[in-house]
Protein backbone atom coordinates (compact mmCIF):
# COMPACT_ATOMS: atom_id res chain seq x y z
CA UNK A 1 0.00 0.00 0.00
CA UNK A 2 1.03 3.54 -1.08
CA UNK A 3 1.81 6.52 1.40
CA UNK A 4 -1.40 7.87 -0.11
CA UNK A 5 -3.46 5.14 -0.13
CA UNK A 6 -2.39 4.82 3.53
CA UNK A 7 -2.89 8.45 4.74
CA UNK A 8 -6.42 8.05 2.53
CA UNK A 9 -7.45 5.19 4.37
CA UNK A 10 -6.63 6.39 7.98
CA UNK A 11 -8.55 9.61 7.06
CA UNK A 12 -11.51 7.99 5.70
CA UNK A 13 -11.63 5.67 8.94
CA UNK A 14 -11.49 8.96 11.01
CA UNK A 15 -14.20 10.95 9.20
CA UNK A 16 -16.20 8.06 8.76
CA UNK A 17 -15.55 8.11 13.62
CA UNK A 18 -16.76 11.30 13.35
CA UNK A 19 -19.75 11.15 11.09
CA UNK A 20 -23.09 12.08 12.39
CA UNK A 21 -26.07 10.21 13.57
CA UNK A 22 -29.00 9.73 11.28
CA UNK A 23 -31.76 11.60 13.37
CA UNK A 24 -34.22 11.14 11.18
CA UNK A 25 -36.91 8.39 12.42
CA UNK A 26 -38.16 5.16 10.44
CA UNK A 27 -41.53 6.11 10.36
CA UNK A 28 -40.59 9.13 8.84
CA UNK A 29 -39.43 7.17 5.78
CA UNK A 30 -41.73 4.92 5.92
CA UNK A 31 -44.47 7.68 5.24
CA UNK A 32 -41.85 9.11 2.52
CA UNK A 33 -42.03 6.10 0.82
CA UNK A 34 -45.53 5.14 1.23
CA UNK A 35 -46.26 8.37 -0.44
CA UNK A 36 -43.54 7.84 -3.34
CA UNK A 37 -45.68 4.47 -3.58
CA UNK A 38 -49.11 6.23 -4.06
CA UNK A 39 -47.72 8.70 -6.11
CA UNK A 40 -46.14 6.12 -8.40
CA UNK A 41 -49.61 4.37 -8.58
CA UNK A 42 -51.57 7.57 -9.41
CA UNK A 43 -49.38 7.88 -12.48
CA UNK A 44 -50.08 5.01 -13.62
CA UNK A 45 -53.59 5.20 -13.12
CA UNK A 46 -53.76 8.19 -14.91
CA UNK A 47 -52.06 6.90 -17.95
CA UNK A 48 -54.61 4.26 -17.98
CA UNK A 49 -57.20 6.81 -17.96
CA UNK A 50 -55.33 8.86 -20.43
CA UNK A 51 -55.42 5.53 -22.69
CA UNK A 52 -58.69 4.47 -22.26
CA UNK A 53 -59.76 8.23 -23.19
CA UNK A 54 -58.03 8.15 -26.10
CA UNK A 55 -59.21 4.97 -27.09
CA UNK A 56 -62.96 6.23 -26.91
CA UNK A 57 -62.35 9.47 -29.12
CA UNK A 58 -60.87 7.12 -31.53
CA UNK A 59 -63.75 4.94 -31.46
CA UNK A 60 -65.96 7.56 -32.09
CA UNK A 61 -63.81 9.17 -34.69
CA UNK A 62 -63.71 5.82 -36.51
CA UNK A 63 -68.06 5.53 -36.42
CA UNK A 64 -68.16 9.26 -37.83
CA UNK A 65 -65.58 7.91 -40.38
CA UNK A 66 -63.04 10.29 -39.49
CA UNK A 67 -60.34 8.02 -39.70
CA UNK A 68 -57.37 8.38 -41.85
CA UNK A 69 -56.69 5.17 -44.53
CA UNK A 70 -54.85 2.04 -43.80
CA UNK A 71 -51.26 2.96 -44.62
CA UNK A 72 -51.04 6.83 -44.05
CA UNK A 73 -48.91 7.97 -41.04
CA UNK A 74 -50.93 9.88 -38.67
CA UNK A 75 -49.95 13.55 -38.83
CA UNK A 76 -47.17 14.58 -36.03
CA UNK A 77 -48.31 15.97 -32.63
CA UNK A 78 -46.46 19.19 -31.47
CA UNK A 79 -44.57 17.60 -28.69
CA UNK A 80 -43.57 14.77 -31.31
CA UNK A 81 -42.16 16.70 -34.04
CA UNK A 82 -38.31 16.06 -34.22
CA UNK A 83 -36.15 18.32 -36.36
CA UNK A 84 -33.86 17.46 -39.72
CA UNK A 85 -30.09 19.17 -39.84
CA UNK A 86 -29.00 19.36 -43.63
CA UNK A 87 -24.93 19.56 -42.18
CA UNK A 88 -23.37 21.25 -46.02
CA UNK A 89 -19.74 20.57 -43.84
CA UNK A 90 -20.27 17.33 -42.58
CA UNK A 91 -22.31 16.15 -46.17
CA UNK A 92 -24.94 14.52 -43.71
CA UNK A 93 -28.49 15.04 -43.30
CA UNK A 94 -29.61 14.11 -39.56
CA UNK A 95 -33.24 13.83 -38.46
CA UNK A 96 -33.34 14.16 -34.59
CA UNK A 97 -36.46 13.23 -32.18
CA UNK A 98 -38.50 15.94 -29.96
CA UNK A 99 -36.20 16.63 -26.64
CA UNK A 100 -32.97 16.13 -28.76
CA UNK A 101 -30.58 18.98 -29.25
CA UNK A 102 -27.49 19.21 -31.54
CA UNK A 103 -24.03 20.50 -30.61
CA UNK A 104 -23.38 24.03 -31.63
CA UNK A 105 -19.73 22.78 -31.22
CA UNK A 106 -17.18 20.44 -31.65
CA UNK A 107 -17.58 18.31 -28.69
CA UNK A 108 -14.23 16.48 -29.16
CA UNK A 109 -11.95 19.18 -29.63
CA UNK A 110 -8.57 17.07 -29.05
CA UNK A 111 -9.22 15.34 -31.73
CA UNK A 112 -7.93 15.35 -35.15
CA UNK A 113 -8.51 11.97 -37.26
CA UNK A 114 -11.03 10.55 -37.23
CA UNK A 115 -12.72 13.76 -36.89
CA UNK A 116 -16.28 14.56 -35.13
CA UNK A 117 -19.09 15.07 -37.93
CA UNK A 118 -21.89 16.31 -35.13
CA UNK A 119 -23.17 15.27 -32.17
CA UNK A 120 -26.22 15.47 -30.53
CA UNK A 121 -27.66 14.39 -26.69
CA UNK A 122 -31.06 15.04 -24.79
CA UNK A 123 -28.88 16.74 -21.83
CA UNK A 124 -26.23 19.40 -21.69
CA UNK A 125 -23.93 19.29 -24.14
CA UNK A 126 -20.18 20.68 -23.15
CA UNK A 127 -17.21 20.02 -25.31
CA UNK A 128 -13.94 18.79 -24.34
CA UNK A 129 -12.92 16.54 -21.59
CA UNK A 130 -9.13 15.85 -19.26
CA UNK A 131 -9.16 12.34 -19.77
CA UNK A 132 -10.22 11.05 -23.25
CA UNK A 133 -9.62 12.73 -26.48
CA UNK A 134 -11.61 10.24 -28.65
CA UNK A 135 -15.26 10.78 -27.45
CA UNK A 136 -17.23 13.66 -25.97
CA UNK A 137 -15.99 13.19 -22.25
CA UNK A 138 -17.59 16.33 -20.77
CA UNK A 139 -20.82 15.66 -22.63
CA UNK A 140 -21.16 12.06 -21.32
CA UNK A 141 -19.80 12.89 -18.42
CA UNK A 142 -22.56 15.90 -18.18
CA UNK A 143 -25.53 13.40 -18.87
CA UNK A 144 -28.24 12.98 -16.25
CA UNK A 145 -29.06 9.24 -15.93
CA UNK A 146 -32.45 9.65 -18.21
CA UNK A 147 -30.04 11.10 -20.92
CA UNK A 148 -28.66 10.01 -24.28
CA UNK A 149 -26.12 11.16 -26.73
CA UNK A 150 -25.21 10.74 -30.25
CA UNK A 151 -21.54 11.46 -31.62
CA UNK A 152 -20.83 10.76 -34.82
CA UNK A 153 -17.03 10.55 -36.53
CA UNK A 154 -15.51 9.98 -40.02
CA UNK A 155 -12.04 8.43 -40.02
CA UNK A 156 -10.04 9.35 -43.05
CA UNK A 157 -7.94 7.86 -46.06
CA UNK A 158 -8.86 4.35 -47.64
CA UNK A 159 -11.80 2.96 -45.43
CA UNK A 160 -12.50 0.00 -47.82
CA UNK A 161 -11.38 -2.45 -44.90
CA UNK A 162 -12.83 -2.17 -41.20
CA UNK A 163 -16.22 -0.65 -41.82
CA UNK A 164 -18.84 -3.01 -42.47
CA UNK A 165 -21.89 -1.78 -45.39
CA UNK A 166 -24.50 -0.33 -42.75
CA UNK A 167 -27.79 -2.25 -42.26
CA UNK A 168 -31.01 -1.03 -42.71
CA UNK A 169 -31.65 -0.07 -39.12
CA UNK A 170 -29.16 -0.81 -36.38
CA UNK A 171 -30.27 -2.38 -33.42
CA UNK A 172 -28.14 -2.22 -29.93
CA UNK A 173 -26.67 -5.39 -29.93
CA UNK A 174 -24.80 -4.07 -33.57
CA UNK A 175 -22.36 -1.96 -31.53
CA UNK A 176 -19.38 -3.35 -29.79
CA UNK A 177 -18.53 -1.68 -25.94
CA UNK A 178 -16.33 1.30 -25.78
CA UNK A 179 -13.01 1.10 -22.92
CA UNK A 180 -14.79 3.50 -20.48
CA UNK A 181 -11.78 3.91 -18.33
CA UNK A 182 -11.21 6.99 -18.73
CA UNK A 183 -15.04 8.37 -18.39
CA UNK A 184 -16.57 9.25 -14.84
CA UNK A 185 -20.11 8.20 -15.73
CA UNK A 186 -22.67 5.33 -15.05
CA UNK A 187 -23.68 5.31 -18.83
CA UNK A 188 -23.51 2.59 -21.16
CA UNK A 189 -21.50 3.27 -24.69
CA UNK A 190 -21.35 1.89 -27.67
CA UNK A 191 -19.44 2.16 -31.28
CA UNK A 192 -21.29 2.01 -34.31
CA UNK A 193 -19.15 1.44 -37.28
CA UNK A 194 -20.61 2.08 -40.95
CA UNK A 195 -19.87 2.34 -44.54
CA UNK A 196 -21.88 4.61 -47.02
CA UNK A 197 -20.97 5.98 -50.12
CA UNK A 198 -17.40 5.11 -49.66
CA UNK A 199 -17.25 7.07 -46.17
CA UNK A 200 -16.33 5.66 -43.11
CA UNK A 201 -18.24 6.69 -39.60
CA UNK A 202 -18.34 5.79 -36.36
CA UNK A 203 -21.34 6.48 -34.50
CA UNK A 204 -20.75 6.39 -30.45
CA UNK A 205 -24.08 6.08 -28.46
CA UNK A 206 -24.12 6.88 -24.65
CA UNK A 207 -27.52 5.75 -23.20
CA UNK A 208 -27.50 6.99 -19.45
CA UNK A 209 -27.97 4.35 -16.44
CA UNK A 210 -31.63 4.91 -16.01
CA UNK A 211 -32.85 5.87 -19.64
CA UNK A 212 -35.59 4.17 -20.44
CA UNK A 213 -36.39 1.86 -23.55
CA UNK A 214 -37.69 4.71 -25.60
CA UNK A 215 -34.25 6.47 -25.41
CA UNK A 216 -31.97 4.16 -26.63
CA UNK A 217 -34.34 3.52 -29.41
CA UNK A 218 -34.48 6.93 -30.40
CA UNK A 219 -30.43 7.35 -30.42
CA UNK A 220 -30.44 3.96 -32.32
CA UNK A 221 -33.12 5.93 -34.61
CA UNK A 222 -30.83 8.62 -35.36
CA UNK A 223 -27.96 6.52 -36.36
CA UNK A 224 -30.08 4.56 -38.80
CA UNK A 225 -31.99 7.38 -40.27
CA UNK A 226 -28.58 9.14 -41.08
CA UNK A 227 -28.50 10.17 -44.45
CA UNK A 228 -24.60 10.11 -45.80
CA UNK A 229 -24.24 12.26 -48.76
CA UNK A 230 -21.51 11.84 -51.41
CA UNK A 231 -18.32 13.31 -50.54
CA UNK A 232 -18.51 15.29 -53.68
CA UNK A 233 -22.12 16.31 -53.35
CA UNK A 234 -22.51 20.03 -53.76
CA UNK A 235 -24.59 21.53 -50.93
CA UNK A 236 -27.91 21.12 -50.86
CA UNK A 237 -27.50 18.07 -53.20
CA UNK A 238 -27.23 14.94 -51.06
CA UNK A 239 -30.50 13.16 -50.97
CA UNK B 1 -56.08 -12.24 -3.96
CA UNK B 2 -55.75 -10.39 -1.14
CA UNK B 3 -53.35 -12.87 0.58
CA UNK B 4 -50.92 -12.92 -2.41
CA UNK B 5 -51.05 -9.56 -2.48
CA UNK B 6 -50.08 -9.17 1.20
CA UNK B 7 -47.17 -11.22 0.78
CA UNK B 8 -45.60 -9.09 -1.79
CA UNK B 9 -45.68 -5.90 0.20
CA UNK B 10 -43.23 -6.48 2.67
CA UNK B 11 -44.13 -6.22 6.47
CA UNK B 12 -43.03 -2.25 8.23
CA UNK B 13 -41.49 -4.73 11.00
CA UNK B 14 -39.40 -6.10 8.61
CA UNK B 15 -38.25 -2.87 6.54
CA UNK B 16 -37.26 -1.91 9.95
CA UNK B 17 -35.00 -4.42 10.74
CA UNK B 18 -33.65 -3.72 7.42
CA UNK B 19 -33.95 -0.11 8.11
CA UNK B 20 -31.59 -0.41 11.87
CA UNK B 21 -29.28 -2.40 10.15
CA UNK B 22 -28.18 -0.62 7.44
CA UNK B 23 -28.97 3.15 9.06
CA UNK B 24 -25.57 3.43 10.68
CA UNK B 25 -23.49 2.47 7.69
CA UNK B 26 -25.58 4.63 5.01
CA UNK B 27 -24.67 7.71 7.38
CA UNK B 28 -20.81 6.90 7.44
CA UNK B 29 -21.21 6.18 3.69
CA UNK B 30 -23.22 9.33 2.74
CA UNK B 31 -21.04 11.41 4.90
CA UNK B 32 -18.17 10.51 3.43
CA UNK B 33 -19.27 10.72 0.16
CA UNK B 34 -20.93 14.29 0.13
CA UNK B 35 -18.71 15.46 3.44
CA UNK B 36 -21.80 17.39 5.02
CA UNK B 37 -23.97 16.47 7.71
CA UNK B 38 -27.41 18.00 6.47
CA UNK B 39 -26.86 16.95 2.34
CA UNK B 40 -25.85 12.96 4.05
CA UNK B 41 -29.06 13.33 6.02
CA UNK B 42 -30.95 13.85 2.97
CA UNK B 43 -29.21 11.70 1.04
CA UNK B 44 -29.88 9.15 2.94
CA UNK B 45 -33.67 9.54 3.59
CA UNK B 46 -34.28 9.92 -0.05
CA UNK B 47 -32.24 6.51 -0.69
CA UNK B 48 -34.41 4.67 1.82
CA UNK B 49 -37.66 6.28 -0.13
CA UNK B 50 -36.21 4.78 -3.06
CA UNK B 51 -35.19 1.05 -2.01
CA UNK B 52 -38.33 0.93 -0.09
CA UNK B 53 -40.34 1.77 -2.40
CA UNK B 54 -39.20 -0.91 -4.91
CA UNK B 55 -38.03 -3.70 -2.51
CA UNK B 56 -41.02 -5.62 -3.32
CA UNK B 57 -38.80 -5.62 -6.99
CA UNK B 58 -35.51 -6.98 -5.04
CA UNK B 59 -35.44 -11.01 -5.67
CA UNK B 60 -32.70 -10.98 -3.30
CA UNK B 61 -33.00 -9.52 0.01
CA UNK B 62 -29.87 -10.00 1.03
CA UNK B 63 -28.84 -7.32 -2.21
CA UNK B 64 -30.70 -4.70 0.22
CA UNK B 65 -26.93 -3.72 1.63
CA UNK B 66 -25.30 -3.01 -2.30
CA UNK B 67 -28.77 -1.97 -3.77
CA UNK B 68 -28.84 0.77 -0.96
CA UNK B 69 -25.17 1.93 -1.71
CA UNK B 70 -25.62 2.05 -5.20
CA UNK B 71 -28.65 3.81 -4.72
CA UNK B 72 -26.15 6.14 -2.22
CA UNK B 73 -23.94 6.29 -5.15
CA UNK B 74 -26.40 7.62 -7.78
CA UNK B 75 -28.51 10.15 -5.82
CA UNK B 76 -24.92 11.44 -4.95
CA UNK B 77 -23.87 11.72 -8.45
CA UNK B 78 -26.84 13.24 -9.06
CA UNK B 79 -27.30 15.86 -6.37
CA UNK B 80 -23.76 17.15 -7.13
CA UNK B 81 -24.45 17.60 -10.73
CA UNK B 82 -27.39 19.59 -9.82
CA UNK B 83 -26.54 21.86 -7.13
CA UNK B 84 -23.11 21.90 -8.71
CA UNK B 85 -21.71 21.29 -4.92
CA UNK B 86 -18.51 23.20 -4.55
CA UNK B 87 -16.41 22.70 -1.11
CA UNK B 88 -16.39 25.25 1.21
CA UNK B 89 -12.94 25.43 2.85
CA UNK B 90 -13.60 25.33 6.50
CA UNK B 91 -12.13 27.31 9.14
CA UNK B 92 -8.61 26.23 10.27
CA UNK B 93 -8.43 28.09 13.68
CA UNK B 94 -11.97 28.26 15.40
CA UNK B 95 -11.94 27.45 18.63
CA UNK B 96 -8.95 24.52 18.21
CA UNK B 97 -5.97 24.16 20.32
CA UNK B 98 -2.40 25.18 18.69
CA UNK B 99 -1.69 22.14 19.67
CA UNK B 100 -4.07 20.48 17.49
CA UNK B 101 -3.21 22.23 14.17
CA UNK B 102 -1.10 20.43 12.25
CA UNK B 103 -3.79 17.30 12.09
CA UNK B 104 -6.54 19.61 11.56
CA UNK B 105 -4.64 21.37 8.72
CA UNK B 106 -3.31 17.62 7.64
CA UNK B 107 -7.27 16.53 7.49
CA UNK B 108 -9.02 19.86 6.20
CA UNK B 109 -6.28 19.57 2.79
CA UNK B 110 -7.35 15.95 2.50
CA UNK B 111 -11.22 16.57 2.90
CA UNK B 112 -10.64 19.50 0.56
CA UNK B 113 -8.32 17.23 -2.20
CA UNK B 114 -11.65 14.45 -1.67
CA UNK B 115 -13.97 17.11 -2.42
CA UNK B 116 -12.34 18.62 -5.43
CA UNK B 117 -12.91 14.57 -7.18
CA UNK B 118 -15.56 14.20 -9.29
CA UNK B 119 -18.26 11.75 -7.15
CA UNK B 120 -17.76 8.42 -9.00
CA UNK B 121 -14.19 8.72 -8.62
CA UNK B 122 -14.55 9.93 -4.95
CA UNK B 123 -16.58 6.70 -3.93
CA UNK B 124 -14.52 4.78 -5.49
CA UNK B 125 -11.90 5.41 -2.92
CA UNK B 126 -14.39 5.10 -0.12
CA UNK B 127 -15.55 1.65 -1.26
CA UNK B 128 -11.86 0.54 -1.64
CA UNK B 129 -10.46 1.95 1.18
CA UNK B 130 -12.83 2.66 3.93
CA UNK B 131 -15.67 -0.22 2.67
CA UNK B 132 -12.01 -2.69 2.43
CA UNK B 133 -14.56 -4.02 -1.10
CA UNK B 134 -12.81 -6.44 -3.45
CA UNK B 135 -12.03 -4.63 -6.43
CA UNK B 136 -14.47 -6.71 -8.08
CA UNK B 137 -17.22 -5.74 -5.34
CA UNK B 138 -16.66 -2.01 -6.05
CA UNK B 139 -17.00 -2.08 -9.37
CA UNK B 140 -20.17 -3.83 -8.66
CA UNK B 141 -21.42 -1.21 -6.15
CA UNK B 142 -20.66 1.54 -9.19
CA UNK B 143 -21.95 -0.43 -12.20
CA UNK B 144 -18.87 -0.36 -14.08
CA UNK B 145 -16.88 -3.30 -14.90
CA UNK B 146 -12.92 -3.70 -12.54
CA UNK B 147 -11.58 -1.98 -15.87
CA UNK B 148 -13.16 0.90 -15.52
CA UNK B 149 -12.96 0.84 -11.15
CA UNK B 150 -9.46 0.67 -11.56
CA UNK B 151 -9.61 3.59 -13.93
CA UNK B 152 -11.54 5.51 -11.45
CA UNK B 153 -9.16 4.49 -8.13
CA UNK B 154 -5.88 5.42 -10.39
CA UNK B 155 -7.14 8.88 -11.40
CA UNK B 156 -8.62 9.58 -7.92
CA UNK B 157 -5.25 9.12 -6.49
CA UNK B 158 -3.15 10.77 -8.87
CA UNK B 159 -5.63 13.71 -8.27
CA UNK B 160 -5.25 13.55 -4.53
CA UNK B 161 -1.27 13.51 -4.60
CA UNK B 162 -1.68 16.07 -7.17
CA UNK B 163 -4.15 18.39 -4.78
CA UNK B 164 -2.05 17.11 -1.91
CA UNK B 165 1.18 18.09 -3.07
CA UNK B 166 0.18 21.15 -4.43
CA UNK B 167 -0.69 22.31 -1.02
CA UNK B 168 3.12 21.45 0.39
CA UNK B 169 1.83 18.37 1.98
Amino acid sequence: MTDIEQALGDFLREEASAAPHYERPFEAVMRLARVRRFLNGAVAVAVVACIAAASVAAARSLSRGEMRPAGEPPPPTPTQVGTQHVLDDAKLIVRLPAGWDLADENLTPNLTEPGELFSAGTGPLPAGGEDCATIPEAAIEAMGPDDALVSVQEEGGDVSHGFPHRPDRFEWDDGTGVFQGCLDTAAVLRQFRLLDRGRGLYAYVAIGSDAPDERRDEALEIVSDLVVCDPGSPPGECE
Amino acid sequence: VRKRASAAVPRASRLEDLYLAHVDAAMRFAYLLLGEREAAQDLVQDAFVRVFGRYADLKDPNAFGPYLRRTLINLATDRRRKTALEFQRRSLLGSTAVGELPDIVERTVMRSALSSLPTRQRAALVLRYYEDLSETQAADALGCSVTALKSLVTRGLARLRERLEGEGR
